[in-house]
Order: structure tokens, then sequence, then C-alpha cells
């Protein structure tokens, strides 16, 4: 399965969650599939996606917040498995896409490919909650549950690279502010 | 007054500069903890009132505050300086692009006075580091002083739309 088709069925569950993508591929194909207010897109701080994440479901835990994530992201900032245990936020859904390559950056083969286990690193971290899927029935079940209930999740989502080339991401980091600000002053917090 | 008495009626300084970021309206708190600053980190870590976020690593707290401080919830962080270098990448790349405030309380090591020679360097780099990323910081060397500037660098962090820092040393903290 593919990161976009992914997104697609993401898209079509998505009604009142946050969603705050990784540089690269995850917030150009977001913003194409479902452009709202509610989303952040990182344009470069690779690996903060899930940090970004965990502030935002700190502050407002009656919202549910869902992270794209990237693997080469997730390991520049691996310790956030731990952080992120330790808070145990029962909104955040950290979705990661795990194509074992820096396909943004040109599709550069990850470090330890072969061996590194996603899950088992979520799990020793202690997110009790951690699952991998590798067909998109299985991704469209773990979504619909990770969206409906109320307990931390880690997903890591088995994709193929897509093998287009890297997408631009048309929004300045004033417009990102702006529309999400907007967004965060309409729940009237 | 002996001295268990004074201990027990006066406020600590980290209660006071925490009373302070708090009436200031700080809610949730990132911290990772240098010796200096055991005692506040542990009056956030009791505190039901605040979000208390321990880092594994200084730079995710720079992620964290801006997600916070961008869902409405004023933010700060408590590290080092040696955990301040850890996040400069990240500072230029994200609160200094997004325009995001919040606070850094970066404890001071390797000033005059120091007494363990490995801090030596983070004093040598603090401040030329905080000037290359452009950020206002002021130094503080007494629990006076943090307390007095805390109102000032979050009015300043909002006015400018930029994390602001306060460089507090040991006499501050009262460690």
């Amino acid at each position: 399965m593919f990161r976009k088709e992914c997104l697609e069925i993401l898209a079509e569950r998505v009604s009142d969650e946050i969603v705050v993508t990784n540089l690269g591929y995850a917030a150009a194909w977001w913003l194409k599939l479902k452009p709202r207010d509610a989303n952040f897109y990182l344009h470069d701080s690779m690996g903060m996606a899930s940090s970004v994440g965990l502030g935002i479901a700190l502050a407002l835990p009656r919202k549910k917040v869902i992270v794209l994530d990237g693997d080469g992201g997730l390991l520049l900032n691996l310790g956030i498995l731990v952080t992120i245990a330790e808070k145990n936020p029962p909104n955040l859904v950290h979705l990661l896409f795990d194509n074992r390559c820096y396909e943004s950056s040109g599709g550069q083969c990850l470090v330890n490919v072969e061996k590194t286990d996603f899950v088992a690193l979520a799990k020793g971290a202690g997110i009790r909650n951690a699952l991998e899927v590798d067909s998109l029935p299985l991704f469209r079940e773990a979504i619909e549950f990770a969206l409906k209930e109320r307990e931390l999740t880690f997903l890591s989502a088995r994709i193929e690279p897509e093998g287009t080339p890297p997408l631009d991401l048309p929004l300045t980091p004033e417009e990102i502010k702006f529309h999400f600000q907007s967004y965060i002053r309409s729940l009237g917090k | 007054m002996d001295r268990k008495r004074k201990m027990r009626t006066e406020p600590s300084p980290s209660q006071r500069i925490l009373s302070e970021l708090k009436s200031q309206g700080f809610r949730l708190f990132c911290t990772l903890p240098d010796i200096w600053t055991t005692e506040i980190i542990e009056l956030l870590r009791g505190d039901p009132k605040v979000i208390h976020v321990p880092l594994a690593r200084e730079e995710e707290g720079i992620g964290i505050c801006v997600g916070a401080q961008l869902a409405g919830t004023p933010s700060a962080m408590i590290i080092q300086n040696a955990g301040f270098f850890n996040c400069i990448g990240t500072i230029a790349s994200m609160p200094l692009r997004y325009n995001v405030p919040f606070l850094l309380l970066i404890s001071y090591r390797g000033l005059w006075g120091e007494d363990k020679p490995f801090h030596v360097h983070k004093g040598m780099y603090t401040e030329p580091l905080l000037k290359a990323l452009g950020l206002t910081y002021k130094l503080v060397s007494t629990p006076d002083e943090i307390v007095a500037a805390i109102p000032d660098a979050w009015k300043l962090a909002q006015f400018s739309q930029r994390p602001v820092a306060i460089l507090m040393t040991r006499e501050a903290l009262g460690a």
C-alpha cells in the first residue's frame, strides 16, 4: 500500500480531529486531500511533528490529535516515544508511515533498514496500544478504532515508497499558523 | 528567627519562581533537570494545576511548547544551557519561522565561580548562540531578579512573537 491511499482513507474518516503533519510528502498530500484550518503542517523541523502533536494533545485534552509521522522523522526524535508514554495522552494518535527510506529527500535508504521494529520501540517505551498494519483494509480498521477509542495509539503503516517526485507545500509558515490559530479560536477556549 | 522556622515561613526561590510563572498564566512546563533546578522540577511534578512534561531530550520540548502555545496554553521550558545547545536547529526552524512565543528558563552553568570544569564550555558559548539566533535574553543573579524578569520576558515574547530566554545563575535559583 501507499501513503496516499492511507491518507485518502484517513481523509474520509477525519471530522473534527486536529492533524499535525511531518514535512515533505505527508504535508503536501494531506493539504491536497483535506485542506482545513485544523491542520498544522511542518515546513522543516523533521521529526518534530510528534512533539508538536503531543503539545497540542496536552493543551486540548478533549480534542483528538493525529500526528502523521515518517520513519526517518521518528528516528530523529526517538526519545519522544518515552515522553509520549510518560504523559499517555488518550487523545493522541501517532501514525507512522514506514517506507524504510528518506523519501522526501530523494529516497535514500533508512539506517538499520532491515532490523528496526518501530512497534517494538513504541512498546518498549511503554506505549501499550502499539500496532503495525500492512494492508489497506487493516489500516482502515485500525484508524477507525483509533479515532473512536480514548486511548493513546501508535499505529505503524508499512507502505511502499511512492516513487513520484517530491511535492512542494504551497503554504508559508505564517499562513499555516494563521489558519491553525483561527481554528483554535473557533473552539472558544 | 531560627533557620528551620525561616525555611518554613519564607517561600524558597523555586517556589517564588513557580508562583510567578503561574500567575503570568503559564500552564505547561517542559523540563530536563540540572542539579540547580531539582527543587523547581519537584514542585512541578507535584502540582496538579500545571501540565508537567519531563523530557527525554530538550529538543522535543521546543516542539511541545510550540504545539501547546499554538493551542492556547502558555508554555515554558526549564533546562540547562547544555540542553539549550541541543535545541538550536529546532528553535531556528520552528518557533522562529512560525513566530511562536514561549519562555526558555536556562540554568547558566560555566560562569565565574563554576565548581565543575566540564561546565566551562557552556559558559563560553551560551550567549553567543542566543545572539546568533537573535533571541532576546536577560541574565539574572538573584531570586528577586528572576521574579521581576518573568512578566517582562513574557510580555516581550508575546509582543515579538518569539521565544525569550532568562539565564539563571546558581544564586538566582538559590541552589
